[in-house]
Parts: structure tokens; sequence; C-alpha cells
């Protein structure tokens, strides 16, 4: 399933298992080590092709999240640089017991939320609802505080070192060949990607 | 030399393929000798296992984090916060290599052809008799067997080969070396060398003394500023035993290179009183097998030649060989470091860089130097390196949506960052030992580590903190702080000691040409050999005293005397 997807025809699917889906996924074992080798490909392949990790809506809602922090403008955003998948990535094989755990948590509260304010799956609230909840996350409330930094610094590491965001917003040199300490900022124009 | 070369049978024996074995196997092919170079982990090819050299941050697994099983499978060199997937294959699996941490050690290593050559640093300071009569002159550990004027002509040698740049600086705390073109340094830190220069007599800023090529050097490519070093180099621009001495060892026909090679014990011939060669686990078939030399140079990283000659008895040393004066395993240094001061600096907002320089700027060591300080023995240099934040910095901020992307794209204000790394005097209560009760997965006794940071450390740590705020503040820098982090011994990775050189076979257990005491054919050129541990980065003088005793070895060879 594309994760495109998610916020249109499969949102349907995502009511009727609604209750199943906040049980299973994003608190279950984490992924399988990773190959030995070197990976060759996008992070986001390895975490997509394993069904059933996070859920339909906790996808939604991390979607959600990822665009408002970092939308679509003149340049793609984290949406497009498949930011949702490397943080699902990140919390499902990187992140320890106890930190994956708070994540899934801050994923589920949010839709606890969407349920009891409005009703609703979060995939199925309207658009302004869906951004009124996620942008309440990042509001002055105590209780969300920690899950809301984890999911900025996950939202905003995973897009400056996607393609688009080290490339198209930031600037990255894979070969300088020589190094000029002192240039103006004019002549270098955008912030590097890495050091 | 041999004429007919008989099974297992070779002019000299290396242990060890690191910095300084490197050098040890290229010095004495060089020199003629038929030369069989032991390495315990695998072989790694210069350029075509640098497996993740090229990888774009957007082809490496998780933005270059480990999973938490792997890091669980490098439970101990995770505390050294270089293992990434882009180089968690330089560094061994910790259950596989179990050690016992009497008091916290952070050992931290690769077991590969090149070892840590492929993993240091890069800096390269010379000692002067600052140094090397330090211990002479307080009545600390042993007096240095030999003084700056003798190692000088292997600095010069070794700086011609692997190429360092550098600037000269005229001090005599830090001797200049043949350098390479230095690299820049960036607006800021200009600055700060400016105002340094203006505010203290007896500070100095000036950049890296590094391994890295400025210009194309002896076939090796030069630097291309993507500061990637530490995935090994595809240009060669840095110096490692696989991109520089290995293949010189390699063109010169003498050398066989035997990897998957563990060298359990020197065996030494009580009837013939001398030794002989080494014992051999091959790592994969665990077959044991003899090799025999006339010369041997244990270069197997301070830590591995101390198991080797712990693990090395016999009638005349029933200790350990070279083990008369009963200081074999102890000794034991590393730097203290993790400590310093930060700041910010609100100048040069039109000003950035483009490339990515390998090498921070460097503050030679300035206290106990011209003028004592009574507070301590000693001294400190400091790293330090400036640069605009990056976008980590809008992690911490509120900023969204479109204006986030903006802040993005912007550098942040220019920051400078000075770390310190402070000279550990040596200790015989800091010490190693072999434990037979526990033993490793070659079935080898489990290495025991004993070593703690002492008074002297303990008087000189606040003054790496305070002394680089004060230099931040004096170069016009705000919200400086400085940070004190826990640094146990073997987290600065410049272990050293546990067979000192010296001049006394009773108090020391090699002598002045890096000969095992008792046993001349066997020389110990690694980080083991030191007596005292400066505070500058020691690779440079392993690599000297390494090219010294090889040269030694031969013309001791040529004259009949080993």
């Amino acid at each position: 399933m594309s994760r495109r997807d998610a916020l249109g025809t499969s949102a349907r699917l995502v009511v009727g298992a609604a209750i199943e889906a906040t049980l299973a996924g994003c608190r279950s074992e984490p992924a399988p080590a990773a190959a030995s080798e070197p990976a060759t490909q996008p992070a986001a392949a390895a975490a997509t092709s394993e069904p059933g990790r996070f859920t339909p809506e906790q996808r939604a809602i991390l979607d959600g999240i990822v665009d408002f922090l970092i939308p679509e403008t003149t340049s793609p955003g984290a949406r497009q640089a498949e930011v949702p998948a490397f943080i699902e990535g990140v919390v499902l094989a990187v992140l320890d017991d106890a930190d994956r755990r708070a994540f899934c948590d801050g994923l589920d509260a949010i839709a606890a939320s969407a349920r009891q304010k409005h009703g609703l799956p979060f995939a199925i609230c309207s658009p302004a609802v869906r951004l009124e909840l996620v942008r309440s996350l990042f509001g002055p409330e105590e209780a969300t505080r920690a899950f809301a930094r984890r999911v900025r610094e996950l939202t905003i590491s995973g897009f400056c070192k996607s393609r688009f965001g080290a490339t198209r917003v930031l600037q990255y040199d894979p070969i300088p060949g020589a190094y000029d300490g002192c240039r103006s900022l004019e002549s270098v124009g955008r912030a590097w990607a890495t050091s | 030399m041999d004429q007919k070369p008989k099974p297992n049978r070779y002019d000299a024996i290396v242990v060890g393929t690191g910095i300084s074995g490197g050098w040890a196997a290229k010095e004495l092919c060089e020199r003629g000798l038929s030369t069989l170079v032991l390495e315990r982990g695998r072989d790694v090819q210069h350029v075509v296992d640098y497996t993740t050299a090229h990888q774009a941050p957007w082809q490496l697994p998780h933005g270059d984090q480990l999973t938490a099983a792997e890091r669980k499978k490098k439970h101990v060199q995770i505390r050294s916060e270089i293992v990434e997937p882009s180089t968690q294959h330089w560094f061994v699996n910790d259950d596989e290599h179990p050690y016992i941490e009497e008091k916290p050690f952070d050992w931290i290593r690769g077991y590969h052809v090149g070892g840590r050559s492929l993993t240091w640093g890069r800096h390269c300071y010379r000692w002067s008799d600052l140094d090397f009569e330090a211990n002479a002159r307080e009545g600390i550990g042993v007096d240095w067997p030999i003084r700056y004027p003798e190692l000088a002509p292997w600095y010069d040698h070794v700086e011609a080969f692997i190429g360092v740049s550098g600037q000269a600086e005229g001090l005599s705390q830090l001797p200049d070396g043949k350098f390479l073109p230095p690299m820049p340094l960036n607006c800021l830190e200009a600055h700060v060398a400016g105002r340094m220069r203006e505010r203290f007599s007896d500070r100095r800023l000036t950049i890296g003394r590094c391994a890295h090529l400025t210009q194309a050097h002896l076939g090796r490519g030069q630097c291309m500023y993507r500061n990637l070093c530490m995935r090994g180099c595809p240009f060669g621009a840095y110096f490692s035993s696989n991109a520089a001495t290995l293949p010189a060892a390699v063109v010169t026909g003498k050398m066989t290179l035997r990897p998957h090679s563990v060298v359990t014990e020197v065996l030494y011939d009580d009837r013939a009183g001398k030794a002989v060669g080494v014992r051999v686990v091959d790592a994969v078939t665990k077959k044991s097998e003899e090799f025999f030399a006339r010369v041997i140079f244990l270069n197997a990283s301070t830590l591995g030649t101390a198991f080797i000659l712990l693990n090395s008895l016999s009638r005349r040393f029933p200790n350990g060989l070279g083990n008369d004066s009963g200081e074999l395993g102890h000794n034991l240094m590393d730097h203290q470091y993790m400590t310093g001061a930060f700041g910010t600096f609100a100048g040069f907002a039109d000003r950035y860089y483009s490339g990515r320089r390998p090498t921070s700027a460097y503050i030679p060591r300035f206290r106990n130097v011209k003028t004592k300080t009574s507070r301590y023995l000693r001294g400190f240099g400091y790293q330090a390196g400036a640069s605009r934040e990056d976008w980590t910095r809008t992690i911490a901020e509120l900023t969204v949506g479109a204006a986030l992307k903006q802040a993005l794209a912007e550098p942040g204000p220019w920051r400078m960052g000075m770390t310190a790394f402070g000279e550990c005097l040596p200790s015989h209560h800091n010490r190693v030992k072999l434990d037979r009760d526990r033993l490793d997965p070659f079935g080898l006794p489990q290495l025991s580590i004993s070593a703690a940071h002492g008074e002297n450390e303990r008087a000189m740590r606040s003054d790496m903190g305070d002394s680089a705020a004060e230099i931040l503040e004096a170069a016009g820098f705000s919200n400086v702080e400085t940070f004190d982090l826990p640094s146990p011994l073997g987290s600065c990775i410049h272990e050293m000691g546990t067979a000192r050189m010296g001049r006394d076979p009773k108090t020391s257990v090699l002598n002045a040409h890096n000969q095992v005491h008792g046993a001349p054919n066997v020389f110990v050129t690694d980080g083991a050999c030191m007596t005292s541990s400066a505070c500058q980065n020691p690779s440079l003088t392993y690599m000297a005293l390494t090219a010294r005793a090889a040269a030694f070895a031969v013309s001791e060879l040529d004259k009949g005397q080993l």
C-alpha cells in the first residue's frame, strides 16, 4: 500500500480496524537486525517492506505531523522526502524499548484525541481538524512535550539526511576537492547538509 | 640472510599491521629481510574494501545510526561514539573479545589489516625534550633512555614518507616537522589565533598538524575535503598502513602477510637462550602453528602486545617475556580528555566556508613550559574548531513549516569548541594482568585491567576547562561554558605503557632501542613501549620509534649481534 494512500481510499479500512490497530503494530518487537552488508538502497525501502509495523492510523498521524513541520513549498517537504518511512525505521529498529514505547504512545494519544474530541479516527477527520490535532501537539501542553521533541528531532534529521532535503533545501557536495575557510555567505548560498 | 627459505622460517616476524606494525613491515622489508607479517584479523585491501566510502547520507541505514541490536553487539565500542553503520566494520564485536574491567576501561579497537590506522584522528605532533626529560626531572616513573635529538631524524624520516601538513610555529615544546602546506584556518579560528597572540604571550593556535596530503605525494592523491576519513579514503589521502606502508612492503617482494593469525606467545628457547619465533592460533581453523625468525617485532597495539609478553612464559622468564623487573603490564596510561569549553561568536555573519576540513586547529601545551604552575605537573593541549551551527540547532527551536525550511537553509551563528588532551602520569598501580580462570573464545586468558587517573590528573582537570573558557572570553565569545564529561582510561584511545623503555633492566622492560631486556632480538615499538604519555597524540612517535628500531635491528643482524 502506498503510504500516500493512507489518507484516501484505505481510510475506510481504518475505521473498523481502529481498535485492533492500537493494540498491535508500533508496540511489537523491533524490526530484525540489519543485514551485515551496508545498505545500498534508501533506508525507506527496509521499513515499508515490513507490513503491520506502524498501523495505517499511526502512519496517517505521522504523515500529518511531518507535513506540518516541513511542508512542500517550492521545494519538496518531509513527506516527499519519505521522512515518515525513515522515522518508522528509526523508531522500530534504532530506539531502545522505552523510547520506542513512548513514541508509539505519543502517536496513539493523538489517535485517541481525534476519537474523543471528534468521534472519528484521525485519517477521516477533515484536513482542518487533522491540522489542529497536530498543531496542538506542539503547543504548551506538558504531557506531550517529550513526544513532540522526539518527533520534531526525527523529522528534521530525517529530512536533512534525505536526498531531497540534503540537496534541494540544504546543499551537499560529495567531493569538494578543496577547503575555503572564509568566503562570503552569498557565494556559498544555502547551508551545508553535512560537516 | 637466509638463502634457502625453510617452511615457517623468516628473517623477521612482525606482529600487527596497525600504525606501527605497518612501519616495521616496510622498514624491515626495504632493508632486505624476508618478513612474515601476522595480523589477527581479516585482510583489508586499500580502496577495494572501503565499502562505505562513497555512500551519501541518504544511502546509509537510519541516517547512519546503529540499530539496538547492533549497539548491543558493540556495547563497549559504542562508548567511543565513533561507531556507526558507515564505520562499524572497523570495530570488534565485543562478546568475541571479552576483557575484565576491574576499574572502568574503554578498550576501543578493530582487528583487521591496518588496525586503527584506518580510524585514527591523524593528528601528528612531535615530542620535545620537555617531554623526554620530565620523568627524570620530577622523579616520576623512570627516565626515558632517549632524548629528542636521537629521535628527530626519525621524525623527519616518517613525516617525509607519510606526508604531514602543518604550519611551522617555532615553539620549543612542539618541534616543527617537515610539513606539506598547511590546511587553512577558517575566519573565526584565524580571529581567535590573532587575539591569542595579543592577549597571551605563551598561547598559540595553529592548524592541526595532520597526516593528510595537501598535495600529491609519493603516488597518493591529495585530500578531497570530504571528511569521511574513518570510512577509509579512496584517494589514499590520509596515512594508513593500507594506503602507504604495507604497499611499500609489498613492492619489495619480501613481505608475507598472513591475516587471521592470532599470536598467543613469543617462543623462547631456554636451551638456546633466545627468542626463536611465535605461536599462532589461526582465527578461522583454530589450529596452532609455529613460525620462526631471527628478529621479532611486537606491534600488536599496547594491550595486544602486553598480552603476548605476559603470556610468553619460559624458565628464563617465568613471569612473562622481559619481565625481570616486575614492571611488565604496569604503568598503563591514557590521556585524560572530554573536558574543555565552547562559546558563541556574534561576528562574521556574512562569512561561511566550503569543503569539509578533516582536521581541527590545535593549541599546544602552554602550562609548565616557560613558567611552572604549583598546582600540577605537566600539561595539556587542545583540539579546537570553529563552525557555523548547522540544521541540528533547529531541533531545539520552535519554528515550523515554511519558516523551519527557511531556517534549515541558513547557517546558524558561529561557535567554537575546544577539547583538552592532558598528560597522564605513569603509576605502577595502573596495570593489566592475565586472568587464567576466565578464558576468551580462543581459550586464551582474558586481560584484566585495573587503571584510573590519579591526583595529578585531577588537579590538572579544572584548569583544562577554565583555560579554554579564558581563551574564548578573551577572543570575544559569549555564552561561554565549560564541559566536563567522564574520561575513563581507554576513552581517549591513546592507551600506552605496560612495557616501558628505560635505562635500567631492574625497572623497565625495554632498552633505548626498544629491545626487550634479556631478549635482544625481540623489539616492542607500539604504544606498550611508552615511558610517559606527554599530551601530544602519540602515533607519530610510535612510527618514529619503529623506524629507528628497525634500522637498529637490521644493523645488529648485519653485525652478527642478534
